[in-house]
């Protein structure tokens, strides 16, 4: 069989043309504005070197976004993934019969849009009849009302309550398939051998399932380092600059016209994106060799 | 017996409780659609003590949703449909024909999933080629933003299909066009139709792509559309929150209805049996 001739390559055509232009051209190569005057006003474009980088880095601004944009992404990160055990393994029971319908509403909030997500969590925190500040009010707890997302922590933590809730789902579904796919033999065999609950847990069921748990973090971080839409519909990036992710900060760099500052913010972050999952690639493959 | 029977119990009040904190805040919004305005701004999680179901008509008419639907659908529909079939024939040709360049291509595809979109100068592309603000531009990124995901799943897919299927059909004479719509195709199915429900969904809740790449409000999807309109009327919670409930609906029918393929395509990649 002629595989030249069978598997054309006029076929991939289409995804490399859209994906190659519209997608990694201006991905890789557009990073060559970073070094231009490049602005809403300047269309007549000069190399000027790294003066770009210079201004960005000598703003307070980016390292309050790269220190957000950590919190976001870890937070989120270790607290869906330890709230995907704490739901899913209730549900790993072959006897309940709601399991399947559990599992459809947790992963409920993860098909909305994240602009809807934002929406109703602004209704949650707002700060005079929000939800949160008449549920304290209803505890006993006044000392604790406040407008949520009117200065930096607490915005900060709305913002992380919100990711979590829409994420949840996404966490039980991939980690329930992982507990429904371990071997029940090595499960009864450890109990024969006399582990307790937490035994069973710590040393036979975790590292069964360690790639999946894997993925889930990898594609969690990710994501969560993406951040943009929630903190966008949510605080616009304010109060003042408090909240501002590295998506925030790109957006309103180029709304406020100076688009080789927000290519140059971009640059940035790509590098840290790529470090990122390299680095996670490299644990991961650790942690399978091991077991 | 009963230590295990108190245990199972216990585990379903544990889900029934988590339940609820996953639904609470649908309820809310859901409740408070039907108040009027001064009852829906206090948010409380009682009964409407008038049922308001003309918030919902107002809305309707007030907030462009039917034009954001048919643009919403125009998008996502005709996006994800070219994603999907051409992604899958990148995918079989990169999986079958293992040269260096379609090996390296591979990668090329599959960085895309980590890479930012860089809008500022995807915006300066589609102005090359004159299709910024244009609903050709939007459409042709959305789809170039899916090739990542697809090419990866389908691949993935295509690896399990024997190589025997295609060497019978091409003994029986099939071209390449022929192999691939008549026979791989129709094996492909579930995890095109699992990629198909992804990527719709996806494109339906995206909203930083119209917001960067057009300006009319006429092209707006559904979520522009919402986005504006809450902008606009930002203490009338009821129309907001009326707003939010017409948005969801297309997008919990989706999912209810393609639940299956939806669960078994996010768990084919990330679970090893």
């Amino acid at each position: 069989m002629n595989r030249k001739k069978m598997y054309p390559g006029y076929m991939m055509a289409v995804p490399l043309l859209f994906f190659g232009v519209f997608f990694l051209l201006p991905s890789t190569v557009g990073f060559g504005y970073a070094f231009t005057d490049w602005s809403a006003y300047n269309t007549d474009l000069k190399f000027v070197g790294l003066r770009n980088f210079k201004e960005i880095l000598q703003e307070r601004t980016l390292s309050t976004a790269f220190v957000n944009t950590l919190i976001f992404a870890g937070v989120k990160t270790i607290v869906v993934t330890v709230l995907g055990f704490v739901f899913a393994i209730p549900l790993n029971n072959k006897r309940m019969k709601t399991t399947n319908v559990l599992r459809t509403i947790y992963f409920l909030p993860s098909v909305l849009s994240t602009l809807i997500v934002g929406l109703i969590f602004n209704a949650v925190f707002e700060s005079r009849h929000g939800i949160l500040n008449s549920l304290l009010t209803a505890i006993g707890c006044e000392g604790w009302i406040q407008p949520w997302l009117g200065s930096r922590w607490p915005a900060v933590f709305s913002i992380c309550v919100a990711e979590v809730w829409r994420n949840i789902g996404y966490a039980v579904v991939i980690t329930l398939a992982g507990l429904q796919s371990v071997n029940s033999d090595y499960v009864e065999a450890a109990r024969v051998d006399g582990a307790n609950g937490f035994q069973l847990f710590w040393k036979i069921t975790l590292p069964l399932i360690m790639p999946s748990v894997n993925v889930n973090i990898l594609f969690s971080l990710i994501y969560g380092l993406k951040m943009f839409d929630l903190v966008y519909v949510m605080t616009g990036g304010g109060p003042g600059h408090d909240t501002e992710t590295f998506g925030t900060l790109m957006m309103n760099e180029m709304a406020a016209g100076r688009f080789s500052h927000s290519v140059a913010i971009n640059m940035i972050f790509t590098i840290m994106l790529v470090i990122v999952a390299v680095l996670f690639q490299k644990y991961s493959e650790r942690c399978e060799y091991v077991e | 017996m009963t230590k295990k029977r108190i245990q199972a119990v216990l585990k379903q009040v544990v889900c029934i409780f988590l339940c609820l904190i996953v639904l609470a805040p649908f309820y809310m919004v859901l409740i408070n659609s039907f108040k009027d305005k001064a009852e829906s701004a206090r948010m409380s999680l009682a009964l409407p003590t008038k049922w308001m179901f003309s918030n919902y008509l107002e809305v309707i008419e007030k907030g462009n949703l039917v034009q954001g639907f048919t643009n919403s659908v125009t998008y996502a529909g005709i996006s994800t449909f070219i994603g999907v079939i051409t992604c899958a024939m990148a995918a079989f040709v990169i999986c079958r024909n293992r040269t260096k360049i379609n090996n390296f291509l591979y990668y090329f595809f599959i960085c895309g999933l980590f890479f930012p979109v860089n809008y500022v100068t995807l915006v300066r592309v589609l102005t090359f080629f004159h299709l910024n603000n244009t609903r050709t531009g939007i459409i042709i990124t959305f789809t170039s933003a899916m090739v990542p995901f697809c090419v990866f799943t389908i691949r993935n897919f295509v690896l399990s299909l024997p190589v025997e299927l295609d060497e019978a059909a091409v003994i029986d004479g099939a071209g390449p066009l022929n192999l691939f719509f008549k026979i791989i195709i129709p094996m492909l199915k579930p995890t095109l139709v699992t990629c198909f429900i992804l990527q719709f969904m996806g494109v339906w809740s995206d909203f930083m792509t119209p917001l960067y790449l057009s300006s009319k409000s006429s092209m707006f999807p559904m979520t522009m559309a919402v986005y504006q309109f809450s902008g606009k009327n930002k203490s009338y919670w009821n129309y907001i929150f009326a707003d939010i409930i017409l948005t969801c609906i297309p997008v919990i029918i989706v999912y209810l209805l393609g639940q299956k393929y939806i669960v078994g395509g996010m768990t084919s990649g990330a679970v090893k049996e």
